[in-house]
């Protein structure tokens, strides 16, 4: 595994002109919940303009899956689909998900996903809290319902500042 | 008649039966019964890390997790176990 480079890996994204939102824990940490996640999930738009550019992205990123021992590189048809992509890059591990949940999209996250802003002109979005825990609580796995206390404190927490 | 019993002051009130005890409700004995915001909640959720986390601009957050990671990475390469999944 490469050492992480979360701000550099969202700059590269974002400066490339590549739609996407970011979900998982790395949403949960830029939304204010004190976990650890080491990679960055997004739902990247799975459109022929995007997808070329996400995965000229992750071409200069030298990314592989990451569980397959032959360092297989992703390709347009794989981040055209719904499924998810588990890459490791120079940057550090990327998941493209072409959908989350019961088959929602990046078109159908947007409204849920406002611009937050990193610094130096970059600007990413990231799903809200609420749309986070309800993807938690429909993935249904142990790992996912064990991060849900946090979550919840986190938006009951937010909601009394 | 007024008596104490560790931190809860009683009013002990003859009824004919015996007597009967119910709380005073003067303003000093209301403040000491109401507990401050815990900072663990009943899930055992740490909520003084999370007021503290959410007090950071999400750039500030960012730092903190890719700091967390680094010293993951640090550990992982320092026992030679590498990836962990």
């Amino acid at each position: 595994m490469e050492q992480a480079r979360f701000a550099e890996l969202l700059r590269k994204l974002a400066s490339n002109q590549v739609e996407f939102v970011v979900v998982g824990m790395m949403a949960g940490v830029l939304r204010g919940a004190p976990v650890l996640t080491l990679d960055l999930d997004i739902v990247h738009r799975r459109t022929p303009d995007n997808v070329k550019r996400l995965l000229g992205v992750l071409s200069d990123l030298e990314a592989t899956y990451r569980h397959d021992p032959r360092g297989l590189r992703p390709g347009e048809s794989h981040l055209m689909s719904e499924g998810h992509q588990l890459l490791s890059t120079r940057l550090g591990d990327v998941d493209c998900l072409g959908a989350v949940g019961h088959g929602e999209t990046y078109d159908d996250l947007l409204e849920h996903a406002p611009e937050i802003s990193l610094g130096d002109a970059l600007r990413v979005r990231v799903i809200d809290m609420p749309t986070l825990i309800r993807l938690k609580e429909e993935a249904g796995r142990p790992k996912d319902l064990a991060a849900l206390p946090v979550l919840r404190a986190t938006l009951d927490e937010s909601g009394r500042q | 008649m007024c008596c104490s019993t560790g931190s809860l002051r009683v009013l002990v009130e003859p009824d004919g039966m015996g007597g009967s005890l119910r709380p005073v409700t003067d303003a000093r004995t209301a403040a000491e019964a109401v507990p401050a915001a815990p900072d663990i909640d009943e899930n055992g959720v740490d909520r003084a890390q999370i007021r503290a986390m959410l007090a950071l601009a999400p750039a500030e957050r960012l730092l903190v997790i890719q700091n967390l990671a680094d010293s993951v990475t640090e550990i992982r390469r320092l026992n030679g176990t590498g990836a962990v999944r």
